[in-house]
This record gives C-alpha cells, sequence and structure tokens, in this order.
C-alpha cells in the first residue's frame, strides 16, 4: 500500500510542481519545494495512513514544507500576502461574453500576478480547489482549517480573483 | 429569487456552498431566467477555462521526475527490527546518524539495554555509508550477505548488511541509485528485489510472525505496517529499476541454498502472497480470497504444513475482513442515508464511532472516516457556535426588553458574521426575523404617537420624538419608513416654520400697531387688534398667544381704570361748555389719578395725553385744535390764528365755537356779527378798520421818504390828514407812524443840508439854522395841535428852505 501510495504521489508531480510555482511565484523555488516535498514524502512515508488519500497527503506535505521554507527565510507566511482587501466585492456582475473574452486574453504572468494578488490563504485555498481539484473535505485535511473558513474563502478567492482579472481587463483596453 | 439575488447567491452556487433553501430557489430562478442561465454557464465556463489556465500556465521543468526519482533513490533505508520484534523504517535522509540509548541520539533504542548510550553512528562519506562504533560496551556487529557476522569498529556498509548492536537488528538497505538492480529474471522482480532490501526470511520465521500477530490478535493496522514495510521498499526499487539505471547496477547477492524445486514452490507462494497482498490493498479481498483458496487446492499438498499454515492464515485475515468490508460497506450506506436526511451529526457521531473503529481496514472504514471527520469538525464547530449563539441570545433579548431592536439585531448578525455555520446562520435569520415582527407593533405606536403629535400641531416634539426612536429602528425592515416619516416631518416642519414665520410677522405687526393705538388711548381698537392676534396665534404661536392675552390683560385694565377716569371727568364737565374742556380738566383733576400702573398728576399731562382724553370723551380735537390752545395759552397769537384757521377751513361751521375759545383765552369780547377774518387773524371789526387805516397809514409813510419835492409832501400829508380824521381812535397811532416817517427824511435831508453847509459860513448858516429850527418848530407844533395843516405855512416853509439851501 504505502508503496502504491509514493507511486500515486509521483503521478501527482505535475499538480504538485504547479501548485508549488504559484505558492513561490518562481521557478527555482518551485523546484526546490517540490524535491523538498518528495524527499520529506519519502522519509516519511511510514507516518502515512493507509486508507487516506495519498494525495492529500502529499499536497498537505506541500504546504507544510512551503511554510517551513518561508520561516526558514524568516519571512512570516501571515504578513506575505497583501492582506485582506478593505472592501471585497459582493457580488459577480460581468456580461458573460466579456468574461469569456477576459479569460481567453489572459496571458501567463497575468494569472500568476492575480494568484499573487490576493491573501496567501486565500490562494492557498484556490489552488487546492481549482488545481488540485480537492474536494472541500480534503482542503480541510491539508490546510487544517474549518471547512466552513476553506468555503468562506474559496468564494471571496472567487471574487478576488474576478477583480483582480477585471482589473487587469480594464488596464489592457481602457487603460494604457 | 430575482436576477440581484441570483447574483448574491452565484458564488456560492459555483463553490457548491449554498444552503438548500437558497439552492432551491436559484434552481427555481434559473429555470425561468434565459439571461441567469447563461450566466452562470459563464461562470462555469470561466471557471473551467481559468482551471485549464492555471495548468497551461506553468510549464512543467524538463526531467523534474528524474530529478527526484534520484535523490530519493539515493537516501538509504533502514529497518530497524527491536528485541521484541518489532520492526521500524527509517530513511537515511541526514548525514550523520547516531544510535544509542540516549535521548539525543537520532535512533533512540531506550529499551534495549545491551546498547550503550552512544553506541554507534552511520556516516555519510563520499556517497558512501559507514558504520562507525562509538566506544560501545558490547559492540557492533555487521554481517554481509551470506557471512557471518563480524564485530567492527568501522566499516563501509553495502546493500543487505545487517547490523546488529544489542539486541537489536539493522538492516542496511543501501542506495538505490547505486544498486540499483537488474533482475536476474524478469518473471520474478518483487522476489529478487524483496531479497535485496530486506532479504525474504525463511518462511519458517515467517509463519513465527503471523502466528505471534494472529495470537496476539494484533490490530489490523500493525499487520499492515508489517506487510506494508517490505513491500514500500521493493515498489520503489522496483519503481527505479523500470527507470534504467545499469550504470550503477550491482549483482544480485542470492542465496542458492534451497533445491531448486523447494525454491520454485517458495517463489511461487511468495508471489501468490505478493499478489493476494496488493488485491487486498486494493481491497479486493473476495477475489484474493479466491486466489489464495486456488493456489491451495493445487499446491497445497507440495507445501509443507508451515507454508500452508501460512497461506490458511493470511486466507483466514482475508475473510474476516471481506466480512467486515461487507459491514462497513452497509454502514457507511446508512451513515450517508442518514447524513442525506440531515440527522443531527452529533447523534450520529456517537452512532458511527464505534463502527468505523471496527472496521477500519477497509477503504469503505477510511471512508465513513473521513465522514466522521467532517462531521466531528462540523459538531464541535457547531457545538461551540451554537454556545456562542446562547449567549448571543440572552444578551440580544437583553437588548430587546429595553427596546433597542437594532443592538438585538446587531448582535445577531456580528454573531451570523463571525459564523460560518449555515444552520445557524438560518437561526440568526429567523431570530432577527422574529425581532421584525416584535418590532413592528412597538414602529406602529411610534407611528402613531409621531402623528398624534403632527396632529396637535407639535411637529418639533414629533420629529424629536421620531428622532429618539430612529436608533432603535436602525436595522429593523422599519428603518427606512422612519426615515421617511421624519423626511415627511422636516418637510412639514419648514412648510410651517415658513408659515408659522408669516404669521409671527403679520402677528408682531398687530402688537404693534395696538400699542400705538393704545398710545392714542384708543383702547378699544387696540384690544381689538390684539384680539385677532390672540385669536391666530392661539393655533400657531402658544408663545406669543400667551403674551397677547397678557397685553390684552393689560390694556382691558387700562381701558376702565382710563374709562374711570372718563367718566370722572365727564361728571365734571358735564355742565360746562365744551370749549372749556381743558380748564375743567385741569381744574377739576387737580388729583393724582392711577393708569397702566403709573401714578399720575393731571396737571402733568402732556397735551398728547389730554388730547386722548378728549378723544375718548367725543370731542373732536386735532393737532391744529392742541396747537391753538396752545398758542392762545402763551399767547402766540399768529400761531393760534393759523391753527384756528386751518380749523374753519376745514369746518366753517365750527367758527362760534373757536370765537368762543379766541375770546377766552384774549379777553376780547365777540363782536356781533363774530369775529372778521382778515389777512389771517381774527378781528373785531374795529380792529380791521384800524389795521386797515394803519396799513394804509404806512404805505403813505414809506413813500415819504422818497419824496424829492416839498409839494409831493404837502400832498401826501394831506392824504394822511384824511385818514387820521377818518380814524380818530387811531390818531396816536397813525401820526406816531407818519411822525417815525418825517423824522426819518428830516434826518436824511439833514444829513444832505449839513454836508452842503460844510462850505457855508458858520455864522451865516447859524442865524439860518435858528430861523428854521424856529420855523419847524412851529410847523411841528401846528402838527400836534392838530390844526389843519395850512397850505401857506407848508410851502412857505418848504419854499424858504428851498431858498435857502440854495
Amino acid at each position: 500500500m504505502p508503496n502504491n501510495t509514493f507511486n500515486e504521489t509521483l503521478n501527482y508531480l505535475n499538480d504538485v510542481y504547479r501548485s508549488a510555482y504559484y505558492l513561490t511565484h518562481n521557478n527555482n523555488e518551485a523546484e526546490e519545494l517540490v524535491q523538498e516535498v518528495y524527499l520529506k514524502a519519502y522519509a516519511t512515508w511510514d507516518q502515512f495512513e493507509p486508507g487516506t488519500n495519498s494525495k492529500v497527503w502529499i499536497f498537505k506535505i506541500l504546504y507544510n514544507t512551503h511554510i517551513n521554507r518561508l520561516k526558514r527565510k524568516g519571512q512570516d507566511p501571515s504578513v506575505l500576502s497583501p492582506g485582506k482587501p478593505d472592501a471585497l466585492p459582493v457580488t459577480i456582475s460581468n456580461p458573460p461574453t466579456e468574461l469569456k473574452k477576459i479569460v481567453e486574453e489572459l496571458v501567463e504572468g497575468e494569472i500568476d500576478k492575480a494568484m499573487k494578488n490576493m491573501p496567501a490563504e486565500y490562494t492557498d485555498t484556490l489552488i487546492l480547489a481549482w488545481l488540485g481539484n480537492f474536494s472541500d473535505a480534503e482542503i480541510v485535511g491539508i490546510l487544517d482549517c474549518p471547512i466552513g473558513t476553506v468555503m468562506s474563502r474559496l468564494s471571496m478567492a472567487r471574487l478576488l480573483l474576478r477583480n483582480n482579472l477585471n482589473e487587469y481587463w480594464e488596464e489592457k483596453h481602457h487603460g494604457h | 429569487m430575482n436576477c440581484n439575488e441570483l447574483n448574491k447567491y452565484l458564488s456560492g452556487f459555483l463553490d457548491n456552498t449554498l444552503p438548500e433553501k437558497e439552492l432551491a430557489g436559484f434552481k427555481e430562478h434559473l429555470e425561468t431566467c434565459l439571461p441567469c442561465i447563461e450566466k452562470v454557464i459563464a461562470e462555469k465556463d470561466f471557471e473551467k477555462r481559468f482551471k485549464e489556465k492555471l495548468r497551461t500556465a506553468v510549464s512543467i521543468p524538463d526531467g523534474l521526475k528524474d530529478r527526484i526519482i534520484q535523490k530519493i533513490a539515493k537516501i538509504p533505508i533502514l529497518k530497524i527490527i527491536h528485541r521484541d520484534g518489532k520492526e521500524e523504517i527509517k530513511q537515511v535522509t541526514e548525514d550523520l546518524i547516531t544510535f544509542g540509548r540516549s535521548s539525543k541520539s537520532t535512533v533512540v533504542l531506550s529499551s534495549d539495554h545491551e546498547i550503550s548510550r552512544h553506541h554507534c553512528q552511520l556516516e555519510r562519506v563520499e556517497g558512501k555509508y559507514e558504520i562507525v562504533d562509538l566506544g560501545s560496551r558490547n559492540g557492533v556487529y555487521v554481517s554481509s550477505q551470506g557471512e557471518n557476522e563480524q564485530k567492527v569498529t568501522q566499516r563501509f556498509l553495502v546493500q543487505g548488511d545487517k547490523i546488529r548492536i544489542g539486541h537489536t537488528t539493522i538492516q542496511f538497505g543501501l542506495s538505490i541509485v547505486t544498486t540499483t538492480i537488474k533482475p536476474e529474471k524478469e518473471s520474478a522482480p518483487a522476489t529478487t528485489i524483496t531479497q535485496i532490501i530486506s532479504p525474504t526470511p525463511s518462511l519458517k520465521k515467517r509463519k513465527g510472525y503471523f502466528w505471534n500477530v494472529v495470537n496476539k490478535r494484533a490490530s489490523p493496522l500493525s499487520y499492515f505496517i508489517m506487510a506494508a514495510g517490505g513491500l514500500i521498499v521493493i515498489w520503489i526499487i522496483a519503481y527505479i529499476a523500470s527507470q534504467n539505471n545499469p550504470d550503477n547496477s550491482i549483482p544480485t547477492p542470492r542465496s542458492h541454498k534451497s533445491e531448486k524445486q523447494v525454491v520454485k514452490l517458495e517463489q511461487e507462494l511468495n508471489d501468490v502472497y505478493l499478489y493476494i497482498n496488493s488485491l487486498a490493498q486494493e481491497y479486493r479481498y473476495s477475489e484474493a480470497v479466491t486466489k489464495g483458496k486456488d493456489f491451495l487446492a493445487e499446491h497445497g499438498r507440495e507445501l509443507d504444513d508451515s507454508q500452508r499454515d501460512y497461506m490458511e492464515v493470511k486466507i483466514e485475515f482475508l475473510e474476516q475482513c471481506l466480512v467486515k468490508e461487507e459491514r462497513a460497506k452497509n454502514t457507511l450506506a446508512q451513515l450517508e442515508k442518514e447524513i442525506k436526511e440531515g440527522t443531527d451529526p452529533n447523534s450520529l457521531k456517537d452512532k458511527y464511532e464505534g463502527l468505523y473503529a471496527d472496521s477500519i481496514n477497509t477503504s469503505v472504514a477510511s471512508k465513513i472516516r473521513e465522514k466522521l471527520a467532517v462531521l466531528h469538525e462540523l459538531t464541535n464547530r457547531e457545538n461551540e457556535l451554537e454556545k456562542t449563539f446562547a449567549t448571543v441570545k440572552t444578551e440580544a433579548l437583553a437588548e430587546l426588553s429595553s427596546g433597542n431592536y437594532t443592538r438585538a439585531i446587531n448582535r445577531f448578525s456580528s454573531f451570523s458574521n463571525e459564523s460560518d455555520s449555515p444552520n445557524l446562520q438560518l437561526l440568526v435569520t429567523k431570530e432577527i426575523d422574529s425581532i421584525n415582527k416584535q418590532a413592528k407593533a412597538d414602529f406602529d405606536s411610534v407611528i402613531q404617537k409621531t402623528h398624534e403629535l403632527v396632529e396637535k400641531k407639535e411637529l418639533e416634539k414629533a420629529k424629536e420624538f421620531c428622532l429618539a426612536q430612529q436608533s432603535r429602528f436602525k436595522e429593523t425592515l422599519y428603518s427606512s419608513p422612519l426615515d421617511s416619516e421624519l423626511f415627511m416631518l422636516n418637510k412639514l416642519i419648514t412648510q410651517e416654520e415658513g408659515q408659522v414665520e408669516l404669521i409671527r410677522k403679520s402677528l408682531l405687526k398687530l402688537l404693534h400697531e395696538s400699542e400705538d393705538l393704545s398710545k392714542n388711548y384708543d383702547y378699544a381698537s387696540a384690544a381689538l387688534k390684539v384680539n385677532e392676534a390672540l385669536k391666530t396665534s392661539q393655533s400657531y404661536y402658544p408663545e406669543l398667544s400667551r403674551q397677547f392675552s397678557m397685553r390684552l390683560t393689560d390694556l382691558e385694565n387700562e381701558t376702565s381704570l382710563f374709562g374711570n377716569l372718563v367718566e370722572r371727568i365727564k361728571r365734571q364737565t358735564i355742565s360746562l361748555p365744551r370749549i372749556n374742556l381743558t380748564g375743567a380738566v385741569l381744574t377739576a383733576t387737580n388729583e393724582s389719578f392711577y393708569v397702566s400702573g403709573r401714578t399720575i398728576k393731571w396737571s402733568s399731562l402732556t397735551p398728547d395725553e389730554l388730547y386722548g382724553l378728549y378723544k375718548i370723551i367725543g370731542l373732536p380735537f386735532s393737532e391744529a385744535e392742541k396747537t391753538a390752545i396752545f398758542c392762545l395759552e402763551h399767547k402766540l397769537m399768529d400761531g393760534a390764528f393759523d391753527a384756528l384757521n386751518i380749523i374753519v377751513n376745514k369746518n366753517p361751521n365750527r367758527k362760534p365755537e373757536l370765537e368762543q375759545l379766541l375770546a377766552r383765552y384774549t379777553d376780547k369780547k365777540i363782536p356781533p356779527g363774530g369775529f372778521v377774518i382778515y389777512k389771517n387773524k381774527w378781528l373785531t371789526p374795529d380792529e380791521k378798520t384800524a389795521l386797515v387805516a394803519q396799513e394804509n397809514t404806512s404805505a403813505l409813510a414809506v413813500k415819504i421818504s422818497s419824496v424829492s419835492k416839498l409839494s409831493e409832501l404837502d400832498k401826501i400829508c394831506s392824504e394822511i390828514t384824511r385818514l387820521i380824521q377818518a380814524n380818530p381812535s387811531q390818531q396816536s397811532e397813525l401820526q406816531s407812524i407818519v411822525i417815525s416817517a418825517l423824522r426819518e427824511k428830516y434826518n436824511t435831508l439833514k444829513k444832505a443840508l449839513e454836508q452842503k453847509l460844510a462850505s457855508v459860513d458858520f455864522a451865516q448858516l447859524t442865524l439860518l439854522k435858528k430861523e428854521l429850527n424856529k420855523k419847524r418848530e412851529d410847523a411841528l407844533k401846528e402838527l400836534r395841535e392838530g390844526k389843519p395843516v395850512g397850505e401857506g405855512s407848508h410851502p412857505k416853509i418848504s419854499s424858504e428852505m428851498d431858498r435857502k439851501v440854495n
């Protein structure tokens, strides 16, 4: 079983790497992080509880490692992010056609910027849900926070993301 | 739900977090609203596309997987078998691992007393691993594959080496990369690998271990760990093997002790055993059992007892797993059903906790456990929230009892913001609903009271009242109705203020008018004005109305006092001719009286006040009359006449009355035909005649000064004489007029004469002067004696004078 688990964890490598990238916003750091994650996973596989989800397990290691790395670098993970915005959008209101264009015209940098430009806890949660395709309950297991928090972060993250994307769109088309 | 609300819930819908009620409403709206459907589809599409972008935006570095595997592969694995048979796997990720009883050791082996506190260490030196005795009491023993163990102080380890310290054995599975194995036989790679890392124990040994496990009724978990222990390593190596790294491969040490057949059977048993295990790991228990039983049926007789037992025990265990699996499946189905039905998470937790523990070994059990964990999380949170909710409710009720709905609602809504439980939020909504319901009656009464105040025209009060209530209803549904009520009030007040201001102005005007009137003793009109003001002010300006009623009382007092006074005056003056009124007033009331809080002496009354009195008494008495009296009193006849004339011009009928007045003040007797008005003056006929004579005389006298010939003078004088004769009573006055005129003329002539005489002989002149003086005196004497001036005498004088002067 655990061997299978480890095999499985390698299947998730690409997702882990992408997530790491969105966590670090840097290719080199992302790779370092991923290597550390897999070494740690391998080193501690005996602690893996059989019957539980190995993807959850590897992502949990990813998030813990990420936070530890930040701490090692002397960064307080909690102050890294831009912080909670003062005024949050309440509703989503783009017309459908525009929305489609917004996504279509997104370039790589903008995606990372959009992800970077919101509080880390929202980015974390959104990565897990949208990139990792984890369920709320699984995210609870990974981030170690109440399910309500996960749910509210997700919906807030969606709104923030939409806000950010709208801004880029505005800048591109109506700005400079 | 409408389109706006749909917007509000859209995010929740997409995240699948909408409470059922909202979800139903959401779906219901979607069925009827095409734009919203498009919107939802667009959002879903957005999510899908963005997820895809998230994925494609990050490219995976080439060879990432290889690099990771290589790193992992370099990690040696230690399998530590403790004295009591417990096994522990350790990856050597550190460069130095120490073994010993000391708690500071990397691997703490405190239960083995044969081991020293700092027994030995495993050190990475240039990619190799070396075991070093740290001066232990009992030494370090290493045995390589197929060798007897040797005591060492320092030795590089190779794949498969066993280290023994005290009663503890440590198996060293070194760096997979450097020992990557190419299986000798493709058919049995697993076995080969197993031998490398963790050489297969003889079946006897294995059996012992298994019996041990079974007899001890060890937990399935420990079984799993044990089973998995070998397998993970197997897998890793198998995996790495498939990656191919032939450069680092080393020959596989193998045991060739067994006979070929036995080896083959043993291998087969191993294969089947591993296969069964892998099936079991995938929870395919029934397949595993069948496989096991098939194997036994085929090879059962060829196996020795221990080998058969080994397999049988396995099958027995798997069968137990199968039963549990079935049971767990039922449990899970039941649990899912109950969760769906919305059974209280607390009771579910209690009910299923035990069952989950019972079936830990199964996939379904893990699902149950997951579900329970979520339930647990939920209930914990829920319990905590419920407690808070209870407190919040108590607080809110306290606020409610004091009638402060706003604070009550705020209390709930701030709680609702904190909590993320849909249930509690629903409760909060209900509570707020009920607060709103409670607030309704209160609100109605507030509005009613406001309207009552408005009807009483107490708009300011109504506004104050509303403002005071506003804070209580701020968060309720009645906040905006109250606001609009206030708005209406303010509007009313502004209108009213305008009106009131107008009214106030008109009232003040009335007051001033009444004051003016009362100053003129027209108390009746003054009272009328004040009364009018009072009436209007009572409905619009209560303060002023008080002022007016006070003023009215004052007026009444004043009027009655004045009335009494007037009565008295009337009584005293009734017998007197009207014109004597002032005198009557002055004489009859030479005493003090009381008016408007003042003690006044009649004698100190001003003409104004007197005028007031006259007015009250009913005499037509004007400014002119007052002036007339005043002037008469002070013997200013010109002014008096002017005034009298004004009166008469207005009303000629009053002339007799005024004549009496004039007579009274001047002691003149009214002539039988009344006074003659001549050049503004009121005169008796005699006076008029005299005046005319005087005037004529004066006119003549004026002529004297311009006389240049004596003949002219004679002519004037004769006229004057006639005048004097016509007015004997005026003789002296007329004469004095003429004399003064003559004197003047004389002085003029004298001056002229004196100038001429300056060059004349003085003696002669003196004679002449004497003569002239005599003659002049004679002439004057004649005039004074009233003898008609002889024609001869004057010309005589004149001619003589003329001559002399010439």
